[in-house]
């Protein structure tokens, strides 16, 4: 069994958070570019005030190129799956060749989709790689301690992430019992610290589901609390 | 003979808290040809590291140590008695190593040419450097403030103005021009205040100390603590930590006959 | 023999799936690329590699031999060898190392010795690496790739199996393990071979790590896991130079290094790979001297050649130099990589006066080489033409119980046809080396 560093954790808890924030907002794109068939492209800007991702965009076909593929776009699809390649490149020995190799695949697919007047069709590759990812991680990883932390990523991120787009409270309610369940069993022996305060907060958010509206940001910014991943950065002579 | 007390302390104060601090001390002065080391006591502050001993390739004993905590100050201590047996070391053949021009002593053109107008006439090895210590006295000024450990003989003798580190750096590069084995000492020399830099020459089997800022052999009462091709090898402390903090450094020394 | 694996596009496709690749500095940002694969193979048979093998061990054996003296009793520059000066004036010696023994005795546990061979199909000695040699995943990678898109080609050719580089690197790690885990050390995602440090560790199970993973107490090396605990290391296969391996006793201002690793080196704890200080062995200036090493140290006539070269610091040297600069290669020794070459052919009569002079007064900084003619390899283009491009090889050779040559390496292309460059930074491309098992 290889033994983690600090350095990894970080880098394996962003993976799952990136790759997963990749795949819900690329589900959530797809919805809504199925809809925009009826409603036109300037629905793009109900959309973005949904997902909280500033306005930048000068039309719906400005939205439509840089916010899914332009890599200088922070917010934009692509700089999300960029930033999941980027953490599995360090990681390759924990997680393997073959994982990696999807995160490279989904990207390069990614790259050369841009300019495409079928979107949905062309990218439904990217999506096939994602599951392959996990597939893989689930699958080649030899060290359950990092495959467990790269899991509690994705949970996080997944609760964050339909909370943000308010998708089906039981939806979101199901992805908060597993995060709940997920921290509980597991992050004790991870490295990560738990945030208990935020802990308790989501706990409490199960125990009485009505009121997941009305505390939808708190509930956003306790997921973000949630976990701490600390390693000490610089160094002076 | 001569019987000598010393004591050598440094602290080092840091802007803001460091950790993760390691740290090598080549602060313990070792027995040789010259000296005979007696009861030599060291302290390190804070305590609450992990202290170990060590050795470089240029024969130095090395004080290596971690301290993970979070500290401010940083401080060591080093005292015990010394017997001069000898007016020079007698204890080894000096290494064809120390004929060559190291990172600090390189020459440059000002070198070059200082030694090409004061080559010396001599033929003995120790008259030669002699002759050439004597030259580079009367070229240069003393003074404080116009140099840093990291300037070379070169640009310090461009200047013409320096301490005594340089002086030893332009002498050393003086004699490996000359074909002169020979290397930089930091040490004790005087009853109180800062330590000192000086050199040794080889000749045969054996290393005179020759002390260019003050244009002299060494005396009875100079303690060396370590030596290498020149400061770069051997600086008394040399460390690296976390944090973003500047350290200031006050030195005290004392050396006294008993 | 003629039977190339012809699936340049789609290896290259795969080359970019499993992210192989390396990195590069291009006005001060970093850019990650492919490194160009060229499906045609640089067939090696079985003979001809038998009198390389037996070669390069000869030299690596006797490159270790030179290193064990040197930092130690010197007796190659007291018995009048080599002269004190190409030692002490190298910058590759480190007196830092001086008097110290590496575990087992091994200086260079894993040397890549870069070869060209000539139109008459003599093999010559281009330069020794023995500091940090980079390259062998490459065509490791490439082997298990051709047989995945030709296995039919596999089948037919009796092509030696050049997948045991892993076994190999890792029984030379372990061999030198000095108690504890094998790590392999990287400055980080933003080094050129950044594919490779992490492409080994997963194979070999060694531990890939950074500076800040790693400490040194009571002269012992331990790794840091996440739950502040601490395994001890027993080998280190650093891919970071010697200047930055230890801010406390080499580049204070090193942010990559292990403060105190090379006291715990020192004192016999931990095992570097290779060894620092190597640099002593592979410079330019030293290069001349390596028949007369195997000669002194083996007493054997040095079965692999140097291409023929001159040091001007000796009389008869120069006056050949001098006499014939115009159809030489000069190489300045303080500089590395393919920096300080100039070719005599390419020169003024004012340069060649001027170079006169510069020789004559600075007769140790240079050397001076026969340019040779080396052999072209084709590579097959984008059209699918095929095209003739100059070729080097860097075979690697692992030392650890005994020494061993691994059974294929590096064949590296220039990018243009008439170019003698094969850096792959210059933009070249490489192929997969076949070594034949029977002829």
């Amino acid at each position: 069994m290889g033994t983690i560093t600090r350095i990894n954790i970080n880098n394996l808890f962003w993976l799952g958070r990136y790759t997963e924030r990749v795949f819900i907002t690329l589900n959530s794109f797809f919805r809504f570019s199925d809809k925009i068939i009826e409603q036109g492209g300037e629905f793009y800007e109900k959309y973005l005030e949904n997902i909280s991702v500033p306005n930048i965009y000068k039309n719906s076909d400005d939205f439509f190129d840089r916010y899914v593929f332009d890599e200088n776009d922070p917010n934009s699809i692509y700089s999300n799956l960029l930033r999941a390649l980027g953490n599995g490149i360090v990681l390759r020995e924990e997680i393997k060749t073959p994982s990696l190799s999807y995160l490279q695949m989904a990207a390069d697919k990614f790259k050369a989709c841009r300019g495409t007047d079928k979107i949905r069709y062309d990218l439904l590759p990217v999506r096939d790689a994602i599951y392959a990812f996990w597939g893989s991680v689930d699958s080649n990883m030899t060290d359950f301690d990092a495959l467990k932390i790269i899991h509690l990523g994705k949970a996080v991120e997944h609760v964050d992430m339909e909370l943000r787009l308010s998708l089906p409270e039981e939806e979101t309610l199901a992805g908060l019992q597993n995060l709940v369940k997920h921290v509980e069993r597991y992050v004790g022996q991870s490295g990560c610290i738990i945030n208990k305060v935020a802990l308790s907060a989501l706990k409490s958010a199960l125990a009485a589901p009505e009121k997941l509206e009305q505390n939808r940001n708190a509930l956003i910014a306790d997921v973000e609390e949630l976990i701490e991943v600390n390693f000490l950065e610089t160094v002076a002579v | 003979m001569k019987r000598l007390r010393f004591e050598y302390s440094a602290e080092l104060t840091f802007s803001q808290n460091v950790s993760e601090h390691c740290f090598t001390l080549r602060c313990l002065p070792v027995s040789d040809g010259r000296q005979l080391i007696r009861e030599p006591v060291y302290e390190i502050f804070p305590q609450n590291g992990r202290i170990w001993t060590s050795r470089d390739s240029f024969g130095n004993t090395l004080l290596c140590g971690r301290i993970s905590e979070p500290h401010d100050v940083f401080s060591f201590r080093v005292s015990g008695k010394a017997e001069i047996i000898n007016t020079r070391d007698i204890s080894g053949f000096p290494a064809a190593v120390y004929g060559y021009s190291s990172p600090l002593t390189k020459p440059g053109e000002v070198i070059r040419k200082f030694y090409s107008e004061n080559t010396p006439a001599s033929n003995s090895q120790i008259d030669r450097a002699m002759e050439l210590c004597n030259a580079l006295y009367a070229a240069m000024k003393y003074e404080k403030g116009k140099t840093d450990v990291h300037t070379t003989a070169e640009e310090a003798l461009e200047q013409g103005a320096g301490v005594c580190q340089d002086y030893a750096h332009i002498f050393l590069a003086l004699c490996r021009l000359d074909g002169i084995r020979c290397r930089y000492v930091s040490g004790l020399a005087f009853e109180s205040g800062e330590t000192h830099a000086w050199t040794e020459v080889g000749s045969g089997s054996c290393w005179y100390g020759v002390d260019p800022a003050n244009n002299r052999f060494i005396g009875e009462n100079y303690i060396k603590i370590c030596h290498g091709r020149d400061y770069s090898d051997c600086p008394i402390e040399r460390g690296i930590y976390l944090g973003n903090s500047s350290g200031v450094q006050t030195v005290t020394s004392s050396v006294a006959e008993f | 023999m003629n039977t190339p694996v012809a699936n340049s596009k789609e290896i290259n496709e795969l080359l970019a799936r499993y992210g192989v690749k390396f990195g590069i500095y291009k006005n001060g940002s970093f850019h990650e690329q492919l490194f160009p694969f060229d499906a045609i193979p640089r067939i090696i048979p079985a003979a001809d590699f038998a009198e390389l093998e037996k070669g390069l061990i000869q030299r690596v054996d006797a490159l270790n031999m030179f290193l064990r003296d040197v930092y130690s009793d010197k007796k190659i520059i007291s018995d009048g060898v080599v002269p004190e000066d190409f030692v002490y004036s190298s910058t590759g010696f480190l007196q830092q190392c001086d008097g110290v023994l590496p575990p087992k005795g091994i200086y260079s546990h894993i040397s890549g010795i870069d070869l060209v061979q000539a139109k008459d199909g003599v093999w010559y000695i281009l330069e020794d690496n023995l500091r940090i040699p980079s390259g062998a995943s490459y065509p490791l990678i490439a082997r298990e790739l051709c047989r995945m898109t030709s296995p039919d080609v596999f089948r037919e050719a009796q092509v030696r199996d050049n997948r045991n580089y892993i076994a190999l690197l890792r029984e030379t790690m372990d061999y030198v393990n000095c108690g504890g885990i094998n790590v392999i050390l990287t400055p980080g995602r933003y080094n050129a071979a950044y594919f490779e440090h992490s492409y080994f560790a997963e194979k070999t199970g060694a531990a890939l790590v950074q500076n800040s993973d790693l400490f040194v107490e009571d002269n012992i090396l331990y790794l840091k896991d996440y739950q502040n605990g601490k395994t001890r290391v027993g080998a280190v296969y650093r891919r970071i130079s010697d200047e930055y391996l230890d801010p406390l006793t080499f580049l204070p201002e090193s942010l990559i290094g292990i403060p105190h690793i090379m006291d715990a080196y020192r004192a016999g704890n931990v095992a570097l790979i290779n060894a620092p200080g190597n640099g002593a062995a592979d410079d330019k200036g030293i290069y001349y001297f390596v028949p007369k090493m195997i000669e002194y140290y083996l007493g054997e006539k040095a079965i692999l050649q140097n291409a023929p070269t001159y040091l001007p610091f000796y009389e008869n040297d120069r006056k050949y130099v001098l006499d014939n600069l115009e159809k030489l290669v000069i190489k300045d020794v303080s500089e590395a990589g393919g920096y300080g070459v100039v070719f005599g052919s390419d020169m003024t009569k004012e340069q060649l006066a001027d170079w006169r002079k510069l020789i004559s007064e600075q007769s140790r900084r240079f050397i001076a080489q026969e340019v040779i003619d080396f052999i072209d390899l084709p590579i097959t283009d984008e059209q699918g033409n095929t095209t003739l491009h100059k070729a080097d090889l860097r075979a690697f050779v692992l030392s650890g119980e005994t020494t061993r040559v691994w059974c294929s390496g590096l064949t590296r292309f220039s990018r243009n046809v008439d170019s003698f460059v094969v850096n792959s930074s210059q933009g070249g491309g490489f192929k997969d080396t076949w070594v034949l098992s029977q002829e």
